[in-house]
């Protein structure tokens, strides 16, 4: 029994191999497409919209005002979270972008920002997505500068640095006493004109040339790419090549679509059942072929990503299981479309549009961060969504082994409704014949 | 060793095959003649084990019902389509097709198989460089490679050239001399004449005469005697000269 699903399955990797229109699209497409995709991407600039996590840990006027803003940026799709850890899960799971986080005193160091300090936010960034962080905490700077309106118009809140200042200058015996006095002059004029503000409506003109004035920054950005074990992700190409690994494994799933429909079409169905094996033999011979040629695409595209472009893989292992899960799978989804379609030209026509269509709904062109939600939201039924999702974790997103078996759970799940599918069309064609 | 009894098969509405019963005996070589749609490749694909009967039975001598594995072992079967793989060399198709048999087939058999059919220049070549007549012979060479004890044989020679067709009879008739069963359905009257001892005529799924070539042409051939064109006659009386779809 073992020797006929050998045979089959030698037979039909000796056939893909020889085939160079399906070598093509099975390997090397997928590795022109990892490829360019790398070196576009790698100049990749801001996508609509962008996904931000917020997190006020000490909620304070200054901490929500800015929170309140971030809300109110056109540019940024913003949602809270009630931690720090569900923020950082957030980016972890790819939901968002980044996370902001106003950490505990934000509101506190406001008044050291006159004296050389500034408000500190914590900025947690999908290193997929590094041009659009540092584009992130530009956009951070300029609200913070907004913010700026907040901490000059409360009058006590400066005054107090101020009076500070003006008992360090004063008790200063190193300044002479031309220079002590021209900066208590310039400070008795600030406290004047916040003094003259008090209570009264402030331009954003008015504070935009005071800021101006001053050359700080009023916020220090802290920010740091997610990733696990501290290891950034090598380069774009961390992120294409799971891309390439979709259109190697759309190109498997045709291939063998191909190779099975082409018996019934080309008579050597009829020849093969006529062999002293059970169809079940056939079909195991037949997907063995598939998950064979899947897993070896696999592991040259990740192969080439590592020795070329430095993708080393943090845990093979976890790759090794994701890459065979994400085989067979797929090896389903052939079987299902093998199953669904009669003929080979709507096998291979209908079949191939299905496949090409689901590979760019998952990410297999541009990538889940780059779609408008609504094509993110349609993406999770594509298995080539889930089958980056488990290749990527132990690639080089990480993740708790928790995590990354959901993701290989989910695709799996997909593959068993193929495969469910696939048992029922043909329990349907066989009765019907 | 091939007995059909009272086979019926229905597709939908349309009865293929109404209670045909059929023995092919061991060395004997029956043909199986009769128009388009008359019910011959559905009775190939009861015999064969293909195709289930909605009444009736098969039974391969020893083995039972062909529908089993085992039975179908023993049976070789050469399909109308050629049934073969472009991208494989012939000597990769013997092999490939003898594993599946789960026949541990040597170098100097499939040097033998491929001389047999009068392939053996040509055993590393892929199959999709093969003419018709070459791919005809190596489809035979599949059906024979596990030296099968029933040859079932559907339109054998069909678009071949007249040398491929004599080597084909040649391997039919060689075979059979060795003990083997033959089942042929063919349109081939000369083919039917020369290869065959027993021949059915089925029309609209019933075998409607039955015998050895002089037998039906004595039973249902032309009255015009020596003008008469033999088998041809006898089958264009029994199931008449109008044309099938």
């Amino acid at each position: 029994m073992i020797q006929q699903v050998i045979a089959i399955a030698t037979k039909d990797l000796r056939l893909l191999v020889r085939d160079r229109g399906a070598l093509f699209f099975t390997v090397f497409f997928p590795v022109v497409i990892a490829i360019l995709f790398g070196m576009v991407f790698g100049k990749m600039s801001t996508p609509n919209p962008f996904e931000v996590v917020v997190v006020v840990e000490e909620p304070g006027p200054l901490a929500n005002s800015f929170a309140t803003a971030l809300r109110g940026d056109s540019a940024l799709v913003v949602e809270s979270a009630p931690n720090r850890e569900s923020a950082i899960d957030a980016v972890r799971k790819k939901r968002v972008a980044a996370a902001i986080i106003f950490p505990v005193g934000f509101d506190a160091r406001a008044e050291t920002i006159f004296s050389g300090g500034s408000m500190p936010i914590d900025c947690v960034g999908d290193p997929s997505r590094a041009a659009e962080i540092g584009l992130l905490q530009g956009k951070l700077m300029e609200i913070g500068f907004r913010q700026l309106m907040l901490v000059v118009s409360d009058r006590d809140r400066l005054m107090r640095p101020m009076g500070e200042m003006r008992n360090q200058i004063e008790g200063n015996r190193q300044m002479s006493d031309s220079e002590r006095t021209a900066v208590l002059k310039i400070l008795a004029g600030v406290q004047e004109l916040s003094g003259a503000k008090k209570g009264e409506e402030q331009g954003s003109n008015a504070i935009g040339g005071a800021t101006a004035a001053f050359e700080f920054r009023p916020v220090s950005i802290r920010a740091e790419m997610m990733t696990s074990g501290e290891i950034e992700p090598p380069s774009s190409y961390a992120v294409t090549f799971p891309q390439g690994v979709v259109w190697g494994l759309a190109g498997c799933v045709m291939a063998f679509v191909t190779t099975f429909v082409g018996e019934r079409a080309q008579g050597t169905m009829t020849r093969l059942r006529a062999a002293p094996i059970s169809m079940q033999i056939i079909l195991v011979g037949k997907a063995l072929g598939c998950v064979v040629s899947s897993l070896v695409m696999q592991a040259l595209l990740l192969t080439l990503a590592w020795s070329v472009f430095g993708v080393r893989p943090l845990d093979p292992w976890t790759l090794l299981l994701a890459m065979s899960i994400v085989s067979i799978v797929f090896t389903a989804l052939a079987m299902m479309i093998a199953a669904l379609f009669e003929s080979s030209g709507a096998a291979e026509g209908a079949g191939r549009a299905l496949v090409i269509v689901l590979a760019i709904v998952g990410g297999g062109s541009i990538p889940l961060v780059f779609m408008p939600p609504l094509l993110r939201t349609i993406s999770v039924a594509s298995p080539f969504r889930w089958a980056i999702s488990a290749i990527e974790g132990p690639l080089w997103r990480g993740g708790s082994i928790a995590e990354q078996f959901a993701a290989m759970g989910s695709i799996a799940i997909v593959g068993v409704v193929c495969a469910s599918i696939a048992i029922v069309a043909v329990a349907v064609r066989r009765r019907g014949s | 060793m091939l007995s059909l009894r009272s086979l019926r098969r229905a597709y939908g509405t349309l009865q293929a095959v109404d209670g045909v019963s059929l023995q092919v005996g061991r060395g004997e070589v029956v043909g199986l003649l009769g128009p388009n749609g008359a019910g011959k490749s559905t009775t190939v694909a009861m015999a064969t084990g293909l195709l289930r009967p909605d009444s009736g039975e098969v039974e391969l001598a020893g083995f039972g019902d062909p529908i089993n594995p085992h039975a179908r072992r023993q049976i070789g079967l050469a399909p109308q389509e050629l049934a073969l793989y472009s991208g494989l060399t012939a000597t990769e198709t013997l092999l490939f097709f003898s594993r599946l048999y789960g026949v541990a087939t040597r170098r100097d058999q499939l040097r033998t198989a491929l001389e047999e059919v009068g392939l053996s220049a040509r055993g590393h070549d892929r199959v999709g460089t093969f003419s018709g007549g070459m791919k005809r012979r190596l489809n035979l060479a599949v059906a024979l490679i596990h030296s099968p004890s029933l040859l079932v044989l559907d339109e054998p020679t069909a678009g071949v050239d007249p040398q491929s067709r004599a080597h084909v009879r040649e391997i039919i008739r060689s075979r059979a001399t060795a003990g083997c069963a033959v089942l042929v359905t063919t349109h081939d009257m000369e083919e039917a004449e020369k290869v065959c001892d027993m021949i059915a005529v089925m029309d609209h799924g019933v075998i409607l005469a039955h015998g050895t070539l002089s037998q039906l042409v004595a039973a249902h051939g032309s009255k015009a005697g020596a003008a008469s064109r033999g088998l041809e006659d006898v089958l264009l009386n029994l199931t008449g000269r109008s044309l099938r779809e």
